[in-house]
C-alpha cells in the first residue's frame, strides 16, 4: 500500500511539476518569442517546444520509476556494505533524461534567437521532475541517496 | 510481582540460563522483576559460570539500555549476590571439617556420624560438590544457610519480606546428583518454615551420562547410579511427603540421555545447554503466571512429546508462542552481531554515511558512538552470542533423536571439537529461510524469510517514528527487535 502511494506521488509529481514547468516555459516563450526563420508559425514552434519538453518529462519519469524499482526490489541489503555505491547509480540515472534533452535540442525546429533559453528550458524539463521526485519520494532504504536529501527528506513525516 | 528462581547445583544454574533467555524473548509472565540466586558448593563450575557470565551480559544490558515498553529484555533481573552462594568458606572442606568431626570422634554423635557416612564421605573434600551424595549435602546445607545471619540468604530474607503480594520462589534442581537432590527439599523447607511464599520447583530426572572410571578413590557422581539414585531420592519425597510444601512440582527429563564428559566438577564440567532445561524454564514461567490462591496441596504437573523420537516447537507447553519469540529474538541476535554491530564500528570511521536508519536513529538524534556506547554495544552482542550458542546447543544436544525441528544454526554457528562455536559475523548466511523450523511452514513463508534480512534493513528505515518511549541506543534496538519479528 504505501509502495503504491509512493509510486503515485512520483507520478503526481512529475505530472504536476513537469508540465506546471512546461505551461511556464511557454508562458515566457510566449511573452519573449524567439525569432523564427522561414515561413515557421509561432503557433507551430511553441507546439513542437512543448512535445520534445513532454518527452524530456517523460524521460525523467522513466529515471525516477527506474530507480524506484532499483532501489526498492533491485538492491538486496543483506550486509551493510550493500548499501555502499548507490548516488553514482542515481546520478548514473540523469542520462536518460539528459540524452532526451540533447536530442531535443537538436531535434527541435531551430530559431535564429533565444536558443540558449529553448536548451536550458529543455534541461529544466527533464533534470528537475527526476530530482524532485527521487529526492521526496525514494524508497526509505534509499532515501538519502539523491543531493540534499538529508536536509530535505529528514524533515518529512513519510 | 517479583519473581525468584534459585538454581541449585549445576542443573539448577543451566535451567536458570535458559529462564534468563526466556526473559530476554519477553515470556515472563507480567512481571517487572526477577531476583536470581545460584546455590552450589562448586565455586568454579563451568556450567554455572557460564550461566552467570550470561546474566551479567544481560544485567549490563538491561541496566544501561531504556527501551521503553517492549518484550526485549522485558524483565529486570537482580542477582541476590554476585557470586554464587557456597555452605563452605575455608580452602579444602570435607564433612568432617565442616562438622568437627575431629573434636568429637569418640562421642555418641561421633558415632551416630560413623554410622551415617564412610570415611570416604566424611573425609572427601567437597569442593567440587557433594560427589552425588546427597546424604551430605543435606547436612551441609541445613547446617549453613541461616535466613537471617548469613549475607546472602539473609538479603534474599529481605527482599522477600519488602514484597506487596505473597512471593512465587521456584527452585530448580536435578534428582540424581548431589546438591540439587539434598537442596531442592532442604532449601524449600527452610524458605517455607520462615517466609510467606509460595514455592513451585522443576526437579530434573536423569537426562544425560557419561562413562563412568573405575577410580573409587575419589567421591564422585556416577553415572550408572543415576536411576537408582532418582529412584531412592523419589522414594524419600514419596513417602516423607518432602515436596508437600510445594505448590507445583514440575518433574521432567528425556529418556534419550545425551552423553556428557565425565568432569566431576569444576571450570571443566561446563555442560551444554539442553531442551530439557529449557522445559524447566518453561515450567517456571507456567508457574509464575498462575493463580494458587484456591489450590491446595502440591500439583504435579506433567508435559510430554509427541513423539518420543523427536522435538519440535509444538512440543513445548505453549509451542507456537515460544516459536514467535524465540524466533524474533534470534533474528534480533543475528542481524545485530553480523550486520548492524560491524556497520555501527565501521560508521564511526567514515565521514558520510547515508543507510538510512543510522541517520534517522543516529545522526538526526545526535548520537554518536564514542566509547561508552561502544562498550554497551558490546554488551549487547556478548549477550547476543550467549542466546545464539544457546538455542543452537538446545538443537544440537538432542541430536541422538530422529527428527529435531527447532532451529537450523548453520548459518551462524559449527561444531567443532564436539562444541557450538559462532562462525565469525563475516561469514554468516543471509538465507534464513530455515532458520526458524516449522512442520507447517508453507513455502512462501519460507522464501519471506530467506529475504529476512533485507526486509529487516528495509523495516528499519521506514521505522523512525517508532519507540518513542524509548531512548537513544535504547530506541533504535527496540526498534530492530520488533523489526525482527515475523
Amino acid at each position: 500500500m504505501k509502495l503504491a502511494g509512493y509510486i503515485s506521488a512520483i507520478l503526481l509529481i512529475i505530472a504536476v511539476f513537469g508540465f506546471a514547468i512546461i505551461y511556464v516555459e511557454t508562458l515566457i516563450l510566449e511573452v519573449y518569442p524567439p525569432q523564427l526563420s522561414g515561413d515557421l508559425k509561432k503557433g507551430q514552434w511553441i507546439k513542437s517546444f512543448q512535445n520534445w519538453a513532454a518527452l524530456c518529462v517523460g524521460s525523467a519519469a522513466i529515471s525516477s520509476i527506474l530507480w524506484f524499482i532499483l532501489a526498492q526490489w533491485g538492491f538486496k541489503i543483506n550486509r551493510w556494505e550493500d548499501t555502499d555505491g548507490k548516488r553514482p547509480i542515481w546520478c548514473l540515472l540523469f542520462l536518460v533524461p539528459i540524452i532526451v534533452v540533447i536530442v531535443s535540442c537538436i531535434f527541435i525546429k531551430q530559431t535564429e534567437s533565444s536558443l540558449l533559453l529553448v536548451y536550458c528550458f529543455f534541461l529544466l524539463s527533464g533534470l528537475a521532475p527526476y530530482y524532485i521526485s527521487t529526492l521526496l519520494f525514494s524508497p526509505s532504504a534509499f532515501k538519502y541517496v539523491p543531493v540534499l536529501a538529508k536536509a530535505i527528506r529528514s524533515r518529512c513525516f513519510w | 510481582m517479583a519473581y525468584y528462581a534459585i538454581g541449585i547445583g549445576g542443573t539448577g544454574a543451566k535451567c536458570i540460563e535458559s529462564l534468563i533467555h526466556l526473559a530476554a524473548a519477553g515470556m515472563m509472565p507480567d512481571s517487572d522483576e526477577l531476583h536470581v540466586l545460584f546455590v552450589d558448593p562448586d565455586a568454579e563450575n563451568g556450567s554455572r559460570t557460564r550461566s552467570q557470565n550470561t546474566l551479567s551480559n544481560y544485567v549490563k544490558c538491561k541496566e544501561k539500555l531504556d527501551l521503553g515498553q517492549t518484550e526485549l529484555l522485558q524483565t529486570m533481573i537482580i542477582p541476590v549476590t554476585s557470586k554464587a552462594w557456597t555452605p563452605f568458606t575455608g580452602t579444602d572442606p570435607s564433612l568432617q571439617n565442616f562438622l568437627g568431626y575431629e573434636n568429637f570422634p569418640e562421642t555418641p554423635a561421633g558415632k551416630l556420624l560413623d554410622v551415617l557416612y564412610s570415611n570416604l564421605e566424611k573425609k572427601n573434600t567437597l569442593k567440587e560438590g557433594f560427589g552425588g551424595h546427597p546424604s551430605i549435602g543435606s547436612a551441609a546445607l541445613a547446617k549453613t544457610i541461616d535466613l537471617v545471619n548469613d549475607n546472602t540468604w539473609s538479603e534474599f530474607n529481605k527482599r522477600i519480606r519488602a514484597e506487596d503480594e505473597t512471593a512465587k520462589v521456584f527452585l530448580f534442581a536435578s534428582i540424581f546428583g548431589g546438591t540439587g537432590a539434598s537442596g531442592f527439599p532442604t532449601i524449600a523447607r527452610i524458605i517455607k518454615d520462615v517466609l510467606p511464599v509460595e514455592l513451585g520447583g522443576a526437579l530434573l530426572l536423569p537426562y544425560f551420562k557419561f562413562i563412568d572410571d573405575r577410580d573409587d578413590s575419589k567421591l564422585k557422581a556416577r553415572s550408572d547410579e543415576f536411576f537408582m539414585n532418582t529412584q531412592a531420592a523419589l522414594n524419600y519425597y514419596h513417602l516423607l511427603d518432602q515436596t508437600n510444601i510445594y505448590k507445583a512440582v514440575y518433574l521432567l527429563g528425556d529418556e534419550h540421555r545425551v552423553e556428557v564428559e565425565n568432569n566431576p566438577g569444576g571450570k571443566p564440567q561446563e555442560n551444554a545447554p539442553h531442551f530439557v532445561e529449557l522445559y524447566g524454564a518453561l515450567s517456571a514461567i507456567d508457574f509464575f503466571g498462575r493463580n494458587f490462591a484456591q489450590v491446595k496441596g502440591t500439583q504435579y504437573c506433567v508435559v510430554g512429546r509427541e513423539s518420543n523420537n523427536g522435538l519440535q516447537w509444538t512440543d513445548l507447553p505453549n509451542g507456537n508462542v515460544v516459536r514467535s519469540r524465540i524466533g524474533q529474538l534470534t533474528r534480533f541476535a543475528l542481524a545485530f552481531r553480523s550486520v548492524y554491530r560491524p556497520a555501527l564500528q565501521k560508521i564511526a570511521n567514515r565521514n558520510s554515511y547515508r543507510a538510512s536508519w543510522y541517520v534517522d536513529f543516529f545522526e538526526q538524534r545526535g548520537i554518536k558512538i564514542d566509547e561508552d556506547e561502544d562498550e554497551l554495544l558490546g554488551n549487547v552482542v556478548k549477550y547476543c552470542e550467549d542466546f545464539l550458542r544457546w538455542i543452537a546447543n538446545i538443537q544440537e544436544n538432542c541430536s541422538n533423536m530422529e527428527t529435531v525441528n527447532l532451529i537450523e544454526y548453520s548459518g551462524y554457528a559449527e561444531v567443532k571439537d564436539g562444541k557450538i562455536e559462532l562462525k565469525s559475523p563475516e561469514s554468516f548466511s543471509n538465507d534464513w529461510s530455515n532458520l526458524i523450523q516449522s512442520q507447517t511452514e508453507t513455502e512462501s513463508k519460507r522464501e519471506a524469510e530467506s529475504n529476512m534480512l533485507d526486509k529487516i534493513w528495509k523495516r528499519m528505515c521506514s521505522s523512525r517514528a517508532k519507540g518513542s518511549d524509548a531512548k537513544d541506543i535504547g530506541r533504535f534496538l527496540r526498534v530492530l527487535y520488533e523489526n525482527c519479528g515475523e
